[in-house]
């Protein structure tokens, strides 16, 4: 295993702390498991990444995060949201959302105050019968002052703060006056305006060309610089995880299978499905009839699923007789880096062994499973 | 904004006298005249009008005349003097005949559009809150039947349930010790009463539609994302409700009262004359079945305008309160 | 039945009057009759009404209502309201002598549509019908002379008699209707038949001649001698009088045509001829017009009520001198539909309503519930449920079987009377032809009898006979066309459809086709001017003498089916229709000569003369006899005729005097 030189830096203080959360879901064909047991924590003034495809159920875990799911929804685990500076690291003096009453006073105070959320779609986030500088207000007027003199002044410096020009006369146009960046501007706009801890943004950039991806990139982080908030930024481009994240966590079917410094992720992928995604990047210098690697096979639906690693049936890297046989469980790898892979589990159980034999594979590396290695470029 | 409406009215002017010109043709195809039906009812009086009588009777009224040189009198004498022409029937002028029944036939429209809109939208409003409640399947099951029962058999209904247990089956708009009295508590509150039965009977099938329009515009919009957008913001259920999802969710259904206004003052004719109510739609009924031209006509007509001017309000209000639309009106303006 | 005979002098009046108070008579006898157990309460009010003239003014007494207002000074004391003592009429009364007071709930339809509701029984004629409707009997009118000959009519008015108003009623009222309204044709209808009196030899018709002979007297004089003048004014002009006073501010011909059409507009009239229909004809809404009715309108009509209230100034009283009407107030409220009016009897609302035969049953069953008893009064008509034959149909080989009287006699009997006397009628209607009834004049023997078996056997010879072959189920005509008829009917006819369903059935049965068509009253009249019908179920014939109206019996001028085309051409003088023939023209040659007679017992004779060609030649069939016309009677209100006849030359509801008709507890008559 390579490594990436250590990030010397001390870790920002905690801000929020996500321990086992589970979100489950009746459904007519059985219990879909969509978030099941995922933990990882935020720090101030860094942004973790969560990547996943379509199903992996990253932006469930982000509304559960403010409780924005429907009552049928079943919710468990700890959201626990520290205090300012950082105190009940150790779990005291900290709000655990999950306790709170949904849409109760208490749970209001948390949303777009401490914790904000920005969504993928700008155009039908905002309502088109108000005016921006409404809903922008709005927030404000909930969370910071009562004035409206004064909100609107607030609303008008997050407006170019954020780098809408003209915000005196844009302040009381609608929604489809404004094109897709300006919106999400917009929209960053009013999440920050009540100056939250925890940003979280769902695919923010998705639709967006280009260009003013990167501008709304750029400016997330700079705000960032500026006010030290948290970012978890959930997206499945890991193209823009490379260049904003400081951490990342590979979601599958509701779980986390992988989580690392980015760096080390990028250069050190340990999870077949990681690496398979970074794989299946186009990149510069790849000739033309060379084919992009896809993964084989599609996500399957989170119901009903056999106890056994779920990734196993798309996996290049299966071991007969062992990955589907438990599931894996969450290894440390090092001290940042967790992977969930029988390929890296002393414990794991033995092909064709009887059960309770001692006699491990995994450590001698003339047995170990080839696994084909790729330093990125 | 402005210009839209001045030239959707200048349009309407045309398309009101294509209106009325089909409907005065329409209304003398039947075989016959005025003069023929008066002539039979005469004649179950007892009375007997001679030809040469019915001749002079058809001459003073212009039924000698085609239809056409009738059509454009008429029209001259609107334009002119304002005259509507007379109705052979009541032997009075139209204008006279309408006025009378006007004040009746606006309290009974007004109070069922009302009705209408003050119970549907709460209803519909909780329906979709409480999906798949008990009270969302009883308010459905309930509005169903609503609507597939005709308004006379409803009417009728009423009717004999209040005679049951009321003993006084209130027809008509007043009790008669009041018909001649002036204006005093007790006779409007006797009016209400009597409103009651002809306001629910008209009311309900609208209230019921309009029940089932709300509660799916409702369930429409608080799936939306921006409802999402402001409970992640903090904004309380009740403001999002209400800010957010109801007021999305009306601007369809208030465009709308242009036209059940014109729904309203048509619809309501049978249920007038089971209850035996004052208002326009018995009289205009009769008018057209003893061809009094220029009375039937005048209705009409008066219906067509209706409904193109509910058609522009409800596009004026829908411009107002949409300014995506307003925007896009403004450009093509 | 003998028309009483027309030679009078002024001492005779008295006579009449006594005639009248035997009227009254009569139909107490008759009313006496129908309910044993009051015999001695027959007897009483025989009594009572044994009193023709009011003694003295001491008598009069007025109801409270009255009382009141001229205590408060509004009114004139009751002795200068009513006509002088002698002059007073005294109306006899059924049952009782009534009491002042209560509101009697009257249901009408809208004013335009049914102005006669309220008209009719509140009319008061200059001479109206007897109770027995034997004659006529001086009621506005005092009484009246005439000479031998029947060309003079003198007739003599009430002395202190007063409009509405309190103005006095004249001779000048009686002129100002002949000078101004009637000869002028002011109102759009033509002068009355009874103001012309015919030349026996040429057929010319020449018009009366009107003059005043003083304040109270009126003198009509024709030129050729005109029987039955005062029968025909009663059912033609019914009053014979307008108030002079009010007409003058009104007709052109006094204050000009710009002024005059200046009132129409403000009356809501376009022209003077609208104006003047409602002022002279129909004028009985207007609440300044003054009337001599017993309750005059207080307000125009509106849209659901209105209240007329009893005439101060009406000129009749009681035998005991209380004047008359007994109700102080009659509330008018419009219906819509029939169905409110059973609605509201059912609830005890209405006091009196009016009620077609099919809502016997109804009726009956909620009497008790709604405290009313139903009363069913006799109609002149000769059958309830029947066919006309259009007499010239537009296609002639029809017209040739309507004509043939084995055709008319097959469809006759080809029908079960008994069947749909049950089903029609619950029996009620006997199951008989078209004839008078028994007890009725003109009464025919074997006539209810002709052509009344049910004998398909019968039917189908009579037809075979005609030659009309059968081939498959249907009969065949000489050209070849199955035989096929139209049967027309009026949709909004009372049990429209049901009668005429039937008829096909039977019909078809011997092997006609018949293709039942409900068509709209409009269309109707449309269809029967044109001559386009073929067989008819609506209306019936019949009517009380010929001599009074014999429309549906003479073809005199258009309007009913089977003579439409023959009638047309009476009245226009030949110029339209078709000229009759034999029986159909010897109708009118008998009717002409009927009407040149003097003499009542001749008249007589050349009417049963019409009625006899109709029982020979049975142009309409009747299957069901007539039905009684019906009303539920609040059981408060007595002094209501429970049998008599109903009929339009009557007036209606007008017949049983309503003037006398009285609550026995006003004060109960709350709802």
């Amino acid at each position: 295993m390579t490594t990436t030189p250590e990030d010397t830096t001390p870790p920002a203080h905690l801000v929020l702390t996500v321990e086992d959360l589970a979100v489950h879901v009746p459904t007519e064909h059985g219990l879909l498991r969509a978030v099941d047991g995922v933990s990882f924590e935020v720090r101030a003034g860094r942004t973790l990444g969560i990547v996943g495809e379509s199903g992996s159920g990253k932006s469930l875990t982000a509304k559960s995060l403010l409780r924005l799911h429907p009552a049928a929804f079943r919710e468990s685990g700890r959201v626990l949201l520290h205090g300012a500076d950082g105190s009940g690291a150790d779990g005291t003096d900290a709000l655990d959302i999950m306790e709170l009453r949904r849409d109760g006073p208490m749970i209001r105070a948390v949303r777009g105050r401490r914790i904000a959320l920005i969504f993928q779609e700008p155009m039908t986030a905002f309502s088109p019968l108000h005016t921006i500088g409404d809903q922008i207000m709005e927030a404000i007027l909930l969370h910071r002052t009562a004035d409206r003199a004064e909100a609107r002044d607030i609303c008008l410096e997050w407006m170019l703060r954020v780098g809408i020009g003209d915000a005196q006369r844009r302040i009381d146009q609608y929604p489809h006056e404004f094109s897709g960046g300006m919106r999400q501007r917009a929209m960053i706009a009013m999440a920050l305006s009540c100056e939250p801890e925890v940003l979280i943004a769902d695919e923010p950039t998705t639709a967006l060309d280009v260009t003013i991806q990167a501008q709304v990139l750029e400016l997330m982080q700079e705000l960032q610089a500026e006010t030290g908030m948290a970012i978890v930024f959930i997206t499945h481009d890991l193209a823009v995880v490379a260049g904003t994240c400081d951490e990342v966590a590979v979601m599958y079917l509701g779980r986390i299978v992988e989580q690392a410094p980015v760096r080390e992720l990028f250069a050190n992928p340990q999870h077949p499905y990681t690496r398979g995604l970074l794989r299946s990047i186009p990149r510069f210098g790849m000739g033309r009839d060379e084919r992009l690697q896809a993964i084989e096979g599609t996500v399957p639906q989170a119901i009903d699923l056999p106890a056994m690693c779920s990734f196993r049936d798309r996996c290049g890297a299966r071991i007969e007789g062992v990955c589907e046989t438990a599931e894996p469980r969450l290894l440390e790898l090092t001290d940042r880096h967790q992977v969930r892979c029988f390929l890296h589990d002393p414990d794991a159980p033995v092909p064709d062994q009887p059960v309770g034999s001692t006699e491990s594979t995994a450590s001698d590396p003339a047995h170990a499973p080839v696994v084909p290695e790729e330093s990125p470029a | 904004m402005l210009t839209y409406i001045l030239r959707r009215t200048l349009m309407m002017i045309p398309v009101v006298l294509v209106i009325s010109v089909i409907v005065f043709w329409i209304i003398q195809l039947p075989p016959g005249d005025y003069v023929s039906s008066h002539v039979m009812e005469l004649q179950k009086e007892g009375e007997q009008l001679s030809a040469a009588e019915q001749d002079a009777l058809r001459e003073r009224y212009g039924l000698d005349q085609p239809w056409y040189a009738q059509y454009l009198a008429w029209i001259w004498g609107i334009l002119t003097r304002g005259d509507l022409g007379y109705s052979f029937a009541y032997s009075q002028p139209v204008l006279a005949v309408v006025e009378r029944y006007m004040a009746t036939t606006l309290i009974v429209a007004v109070a069922s559009m009302v009705f209408t809109y003050v119970v549907a939208i709460p209803i519909g409003v909780y329906s979709a809150v409480k999906q798949y409640s008990v009270g969302d399947y009883v308010f459905t099951t309930v509005g169903f039947l609503g609507m597939a029962t005709p308004n006379f058999l409803l009417a009728i209904i009423l009717m004999y349930l209040s005679y049951i247990w009321f003993g006084n089956p209130m027809l008509g708009l007043q009790s008669p010790e009041y018909a001649a009295q002036g204006w005093s508590p007790a006779r409007v509150l006797d009016m209400l009463r009597h409103l009651v039965i002809p306001v629910v009977v008209i009311g309900t099938a609208s209230t019921c539609e309009l029940i089932r329009v709300m509660r799916g515009q409702m369930l429409d919009e608080m799936t939306k994302q921006h409802v999402l957008t402001a409970r992640a913001k903090g904004v309380k259920e009740s403001t999002n409700l209400r800010k957010y999802s109801l007021r999305a969710a009306l601007n369809p259904i208030v465009s709308t009262i242009g036209w059940s206004l014109t729904a309203i003052f048509t619809g309501s004719t049978i249920t007038a004359i089971v209850l035996n109510l004052p208002t326009q739609g018995p009289v205009m009924l009769d008018a057209l079945m003893a061809q009094d031209m220029y009375l039937a006509g005048a209705w009409l007509g008066f219906m067509a305008i209706l409904t193109v001017i509910g058609t522009l309000i409800s596009d004026i209000l829908l411009a107002w309160l949409d300014p995506r639309i307003r925007d896009e009106r403004r450009a093509r303006a | 039945m003998a028309i009483p005979s027309r030679t009078r002098t002024p001492v005779e009046f008295r006579r009449r009057t006594a005639l009248g108070a035997l009227g009254g008579m009569g139909l107490l006898a008759v009313a006496g009759c129908a309910n044993s157990s009051e015999g001695t309460a027959a007897e009483e009010v025989e009594a009572i009404n044994q009193v023709e003239e009011i003694d003295s003014s001491e008598a009069l007494t007025e109801s409270p209502m009255l009382a009141r207002r001229v205590e408060a000074g509004e009114l004139p004391p009751i002795t200068e309201r009513m006509p002088e003592l002698e002059d007073i009429m005294v109306e006899p009364v059924l049952e009782q002598i009534g009491v002042h007071g209560g509101t009697w709930n009257f249901p009408t339809r809208a004013s335009q549509e049914g102005p006669w509701e309220i008209g009719k029984p509140t009319e008061e004629a200059l001479f109206r019908f007897t109770p027995e409707g034997d004659g006529v009997e001086p009621n506005v009118a005092k009484g009246f002379d005439v000479n031998d000959d029947l060309t003079e009519y003198t007739i003599h008015l009430r002395k202190g008699m007063k409009w509405s108003d309190g103005h006095p009623f004249t001779s000048a009222d009686v002129m100002m209707w002949w000078d101004s309204i009637m000869r002028p044709e002011v109102f759009g209808r033509s002068v009355y038949d009874a103001f012309w009196s015919t030349d026996p030899a040429t057929g010319e018709r020449a018009m009366a001649e009107f003059s005043a002979v003083d304040d109270h007297t009126v003198q009509i004089a024709f030129q050729h001698p005109r029987p039955m003048f005062l029968e025909r004014v009663a059912i033609d002009a019914k009053w014979m009088f307008a108030p002079a006073h009010w007409m003058k501010e009104v007709l052109d011909e006094f204050i000009g045509e710009e002024a005059a059409l200046a009132i129409a507009e403000e009356r809501g009239y376009e022209d003077l001829e609208g104006w003047y229909e409602s002022a002279c004809y129909y004028y009985w809404f207007w609440p300044d017009r003054p009337m001599l009715r017993a309750w005059t309108p207080t307000a125009e009509p509106g849209p659901e009520q209105v209240t007329w209230e009893r005439n101060p100034y009406y000129w009749k009283s009681d035998p005991e001198g209380n004047q008359l009407p007994y109700i102080d107030e009659l509330s008018l409220e419009t219906y819509q539909d029939p169905s409110h009016v059973e609605l509201q009897v059912l609830d005890g609302h209405f006091d009196i309503g009016q009620f077609e035969f099919s809502s016997f049953t109804l009726l009956q069953e909620n009497a008790e519930k709604g405290d009313y008893r139903v009363v069913q009064w006799e109609t002149a008509d000769w059958y309830s449920h029947g066919i006309q034959f259009n007499l010239e149909p537009a296609d002639q080989t029809l017209r040739g079987l309507f004509h043939d009287e084995r055709f008319r006699e097959a469809l006759s009997v080809a029908v079960d009377r008994e069947a749909l006397s049950e089903q029609l009628t619950l029996g009620l209607g006997a199951p008989q032809q078209s004839s008078i009834a028994e007890g009725r004049p003109f009464h025919q023997e074997g006539w209810a009898e002709k052509w009344a078996s049910y004998d398909v056997d019968r039917a189908n010879t009579l037809l075979d006979d005609l030659g009309l072959a059968r081939s498959g189920d249907w009969r065949i005509r000489p050209d070849g066309e199955p035989l096929r008829l139209t049967l027309t009917q009026e949709s909004e006819a009372p049990q429209a459809g049901q009668f005429e369903e039937l008829l096909k059935h039977h019909l078809e049965e011997i092997g006609i086709q018949i293709d039942v068509q409900l068509v709209d009253g409009g269309r109707f009249g449309e269809l029967n001017d044109s001559g386009q019908l073929q067989l008819t179920t609506r209306g019936a014939i019949g009517g009380i003498h010929p001599i009074f109206r014999p429309d549906t019996v003479v073809p005199l001028r258009a309007g009913t089916p089977w003579h439409n085309q023959y009638g047309t051409w009476y009245a226009s003088e030949g110029a339209s229709g078709v000229e009759p023939t034999g029986d159909v023209m010897e109708l009118i040659t008998v009717y002409r000569d009927m009407s040149a007679q003097t003499d009542p017992a001749q008249i007589d004779s050349y009417a049963e003369q019409i009625i006899q060609f109709h029982q020979k030649n049975l142009w309409a069939l009747g299957y069901t006899g007539p039905v009684p016309r019906l009303f539920s009677v609040s059981n408060n209100l007595a002094n209501v005729p429970t049998e008599t006849t109903f009929a339009d030359e009557f007036r209606d509801l007008g017949h049983g005097r309503p003037a006398q008709f009285t609550f026995v507890d006003p004060e109960a008559e709350t709802a």
